[in-house]
């Protein structure tokens, strides 16, 4: 496999992250069982090369690395917050130039690849991926696109068959996070792939492994392109349990998918009296409305400013309307609490992030069927499965 | 990971990869590779200094069920 994409500095302030990866690289070393000898293409500030080149080799993998005078960052509070590029704005390379049988393309923030190749797949990483595959002279016989949900523009029919003509590709699998990917091809139904539930959810460069995957599978193996997608759902799955590299050659048969794509109404439960406890529930209510999900939040709807029975009539009202609890528990906040009993008494399932409380205070909650886990990420993507 | 256990001490060693080393780290009952330190900033360094003739060790201070983390320290003469 070929691949060009960029290596960049991430940092992740919970839980800690400090590494050298971006797209490029961990594509490159998810794939080091899977398509042995594969080669990364990939600019990168030149005090890292060196650390680069060393680092796909102890994958059994080669980089070419392009040396640039900026090194560039990728900062995020959590695996689910939104990523912040250092600097701001990047001084643009003269492109590099890629060959190969099989191409995973990235976009770049610093550059760009122009890629010839029989079968390539492109990801581009953006929000707003306007430019065609083509615009810099790419070649591809047959070409796949592995977008994001807002990449691919509200995810209708309409829209793919809009960007398959843009990109004079023949297929594009959209990317749909806690609920799988649907690949979607000229004249045909789309066809729904389900997410596979993992144990942790570490969600940086998931999409990275599951597009390295994809290409491996429909653009070096051939295999039909929604077979290729489960198998690269399934990798993502397995990598994001703790940022497990590289992928396995045969992958787990017995993973779980996850069953519906909405992720029903979630109540969202949790103090916010003083700023870090409103920045959570925040940070909550912002990941679960980016997937889709439908929310009620007593901070937002309700609101402190009216009386104790109008607030508590209120607040039980909706979580009667909800079919998911997700509570912050740390401070062991009483309403918190009771809003946990209270759901766990109507049979409302309940996960619930506590990553400083005492076992001794989960107790009640573990023994009532609550899922407590200790990372924001997890606890999202766990109620989102939940059933 | 089910090899290797908690605050177990491993022996950090080159291995030549085409033309670039990697940096692997070793059980020490019997020398087996358990995983590659990679994607870090002073890599590169850490590979000079091995090719200097210094030697370090590391020691499992996170254990998953398919990666750990380990703490990397240079081995006093």
């Amino acid at each position: 496999m070929i691949i060009a994409g960029g290596t960049y500095l991430e940092l992740c302030l919970r839980p800690e992250w400090h590494r050298i990866f971006g797209s490029g690289l961990r594509a490159t070393c998810a794939l080091a069982e899977l398509s042995p000898g594969t080669v990364l293409h990939t600019y990168a500030f030149g005090e890292w090369a060196d650390d680069i080149r060393h680092s796909a080799a102890a994958f059994g993998c080669v980089a070419k690395v392009t040396s640039t005078d900026t090194p560039i960052s990728f900062s995020y509070d959590h695996p689910l917050s939104r990523a912040r590029c250092d600097p701001r704005i990047v001084q643009r390379n003269p492109p590099l130039v890629v060959e190969g049988q099989t191409v995973l393309r990235f976009a770049f923030v610093e550059g760009d690849a122009v890629v010839t190749a029989d079968r390539a797949v492109y990801d581009p990483q953006s929000s707003h991926p306007q430019e065609p595959f083509g615009a810099n002279g790419s070649v591809a016989r047959r070409l796949a696109l592995v977008l994001n949900q807002d990449e691919a523009e509200g995810g209708g029919t309409a829209q793919i068959d809009d960007l398959l003509d843009m990109h004079r590709a023949e297929l594009a699998v959209v990317k749909r996070g806690p609920f799988g990917a649907t690949v979607h091809a000229r004249a045909t139904a789309p066809v729904h792939v389900p997410a596979y539930k993992s144990e942790s959810v570490f969600k940086i460069g998931s999409g990275d492994v599951f597009s390295a995957a994809f290409a491996a599978h429909w653009g070096e193996r051939g295999l039909d392109p929604a077979v290729a997608a489960d198998l690269a759902s399934r990798s993502a799955a397995h990598f994001v349990d703790g940022h497990v590299l590289p992928i396995p050659v045969v992958i787990e048969t017995a993973m779980e998918p996850v069953m519906g794509s909405h992720g029903g109404r979630i109540y969202v439960a949790g103090p916010f009296f003083d700023l870090p406890q409103r920045w959570m529930i925040e940070q909550a209510a912002e990941a679960l409305t980016s997937f889709g999900v439908e929310i009620f939040s007593p901070l937002h709807e309700v609101g402190t400013g009216l009386p104790d029975q109008a607030i508590a009539e209120a607040d039980l009202a909706g979580l009667r309307t909800c079919t998911k609890v997700w509570a912050l528990l740390d401070g062991a906040d009483p309403g918190t609490v009771f809003e946990v009993g209270y759901a766990r008494a109507l049979g409302i399932p309940v996960v619930a992030l506590a990553e400083r409380l005492e076992s001794t205070n989960l107790t009640m909650m573990r023994g009532s069927g609550c899922e407590v886990v200790q990372d924001f990420a997890t606890s999202i993507y766990h109620l989102i499965w939940a059933c | 990971m089910r090899d290797v256990t908690l605050g177990e001490m491993l022996d950090v060693d080159l291995a030549a990869e085409q033309d670039f080393d990697a940096v692997v780290c070793k059980r020490r009952a019997d020398g087996a590779i358990v995983g590659s330190l990679a994607a870090f900033q002073g890599l590169s360094d850490l590979v000079g200094c091995m090719k200097r003739g210094h030697r370090y060790s590391a020691v499992i201070v996170k254990l998953g069920r398919t990666a750990c983390r380990v703490h990397v320290t240079r081995k006093l003469a």
